[in-house]
């Protein structure tokens, strides 16, 4: 008898238990695994420790991506001058549009890959993805908005209290999660699908052209454009000349006159697609940009990269073969790929 | 009948118990004492009013403050850590009516110093979008150049070259030489200016006023406002700026209810 009361309440309670379970945590997330490119090196700093990566977060961060609301006018969103077609640049343009006809000072450029980046911007001045998208929210120049007022227009959005629900548990819509769930979004624009990839993963072939280009860039542009990201993540000074906004760079962040003119290297990935070339945007195709390094590296700057020193000798069929190389680099799935375009389109 | 319903509410009473018995169990032998810290800004022998008044520093100029915010944290009595339930950080602004933070758990006893730091911990400085204290909402981080304002100071004067008299000290920076974080270590002094000890006693709260001198900001950084009216980011100069940081706090008072 008195077992069987005991039972018959542990039972009761244990009922009690996954009733409080269950409507504690009705939300069900669908976890997303980052995936790491094979042959590619593991992110410098893993984003997504702290920032658990979900499909209800990814798809919550593409909305925000795509929302005009972020900006003081509502017709600036962070795919105004990061588009999908243009590996996440912006096309065509040397500067790029903010609110009331501004005009930012650096060329907005390709999104992609961002997990293995170590800083972001031109400069290097944003040391943390999360962080990143405070900076063209509240540039008067870009998006010129406050951080608060940005909160305030997506609150009144149903949508969006159903989908912060859905990416963090309950209709809490916070700084961090905004911030957190555009993190999700930007550092998913994986793009590991050039023919360049295929050919190390086995699966192409170089022609003859573009296997002499690959020779001759191994031997002038690998060191910083290091592979597989064609980037090493440094600042470095490539010779070109103080421009008209007297923008000196890495210096400006670090204090240090030694960072004068220095750079953050761009990653070369998608380049075909991400003209103009240059922190300013002054060089618009490749031609150009080859023959800057052939003909104009200004040497009498002190803090020039020592790689640069030594004039570049190319002929104009090596140049040539570079140029396919580089196209090799685009990657068609990544720049039509649906999971990165709005929905709808 | 009567037997049965009796053993249900035995086992009842017994389950529930179990349950707080396993909450409430694991506070049993932890210290009890309590510190409650409060902010304080006084200038010219007042307390700081904001917007109105206006104050004259050492180098004889005039001024008025709109704005004082400063981030404070890692407290300690005699070198050991407190816990605050409140968090890391005290983000102070002289707007509000009071800046208190509240620590507990502290053994009894008496203590010679209290100690903290102005700044925030480099590692908060880039660990990504963060919440409470360090929210960016506070409008306490630069978003062009990632990283804290530790202390804003903002006002007007006529002695100021900038922009609509301006005074604006954004002073900040975690990195290398540029890193302004200060450790501030205070004893209590008796009124005949004695070292006097900081007591923590019992469930009795001990009540610390810090007072934070705004004299002290321009004596100690020998930085007048007609030679440094604008400083919005770290570097040499933030850095001689915020020299003064290790001479603008004292203990004001203290109180054992």
């Amino acid at each position: 008898m008195k077992i069987k009361y005991f039972f018959s309440i542990l039972l009761l309670w244990g009922f009690a238990c996954l009733f409080v379970f269950f409507t504690e945590s009705n939300v069900n997330y669908t976890p997303l695994q980052f995936e790491i490119p094979k042959g590619w090196p593991a992110p410098p700093n893993n984003i997504f420790t702290k920032n658990k990566l979900t499909e209800e977060g990814f798809q919550l961060g593409k909305k925000l991506f795509y929302d005009g609301r972020l900006s003081k006018d509502g017709e600036v969103s962070c795919a105004s001058c990061h588009q999908q077609f243009a590996a996440f640049s912006n096309y065509d343009h040397d500067f790029s549009h903010g609110i009331n006809n501004s005009f930012t000072k650096r060329n907005a450029p390709a999104l992609m890959n961002l997990a293995w980046m170590t800083s972001f911007h031109w400069d290097g001045a944003i040391n943390h993805l999360e962080v990143q998208p405070l900076a063209p929210i509240t540039a008067s120049n870009e998006m010129g908005e406050q951080l608060d007022s940005v909160l305030l227009k997506i609150r009144k959005d149903s949508s969006y209290k159903r989908m912060f629900k859905a990416a963090f548990g309950d209709t809490v819509i916070s700084s961090q999660r905004m911030l957190r769930a555009l993190t999700q979004f930007t550092g998913n624009l994986v793009s590991s699908n050039s023919k360049y990839d295929k050919v190390k993963r086995g699966e192409a072939n170089f022609t003859e052209f573009e296997k002499r280009g690959y020779e001759t860039f191994k031997i002038y542009c690998a060191s910083c454009h290091k592979e597989p990201l064609f980037t090493d993540n440094s600042f470095r000074n490539n010779g070109q000349k103080l421009n008209r906004l007297n923008d000196i760079g890495r210096a400006a962040i670090s204090n240090k006159k030694e960072d004068s003119l220095k750079f953050k290297v761009p990653s070369l990935r998608n380049i075909e697609l991400s003209f103009p070339y240059m922190h300013d945007g002054h060089l618009y195709s490749l031609y150009q940009v080859i023959d800057f390094y052939r003909n104009d590296i200004d040497t009498a700057q002190t803090s020039l990269d020592p790689s640069l020193k030594r004039k570049i000798i190319l002929s104009e069929k090596e140049k040539k073969e570079l140029i396919w190389f580089l196209s090799t680099l685009t990657d068609s799935t990544f720049i039509k790929n649906k999971r990165y375009a709005p929905d709808g389109k | 009948m009567n037997r049965k319903k009796n053993i249900t509410l035995l086992y009842f009473f017994v389950i529930v118990q179990l349950s707080v018995g396993v909450i409430f169990n694991s506070n049993a032998q932890n210290p009890s004492g309590k510190l409650k810290i409060s902010l304080i800004h006084t200038v010219n022998s007042h307390l700081l009013r904001l917007n109105d008044s206006v104050y004259r520093n050492d180098f004889n100029e005039t001024y008025k403050i709109t704005k004082l915010k400063y981030y404070l944290f890692n407290f300690k009595l005699n070198d050991i850590p407190l816990y605050s339930k409140e968090g890391k950080y005290l983000l102070v602004n002289a707007e509000k009516n009071e800046n208190v933070i509240e620590f507990e758990k502290i053994n009894n006893g008496s203590y010679s110093s209290l100690s903290f730091e102005v700044g925030v911990d480099s590692a908060d400085n880039c660990s990504g979008a963060q919440t409470g204290a360090l929210d960016p909402l506070n409008d306490m981080f630069w978003t062009w150049n990632s990283g804290y304002v530790f202390f804003k100071l903002e006002g007007t004067s006529p002695y100021s070259t900038g922009d609509l008299n301006r005074l604006e000290y954004h002073l900040g920076g975690y990195k290398g030489e540029d890193a302004l974080i200060t450790k501030i270590n205070l004893t209590n002094i008796d009124e005949l200016g004695n070292p006097a000890s900081i007591p923590v006693a019992g469930k009795k709260e001990t009540e610390v006023t810090i007072a934070l001198n705004l004299d002290c900001f321009w004596k100690d950084g020998k930085v007048s406002i007609k030679q440094n009216p604008i400083c919005v980011s770290p570097g040499k100069n933030a850095k001689k700026i915020a020299a003064c940081f290790s001479s603008l706090f004292s203990i004001k008072s203290i109180i054992n209810h």
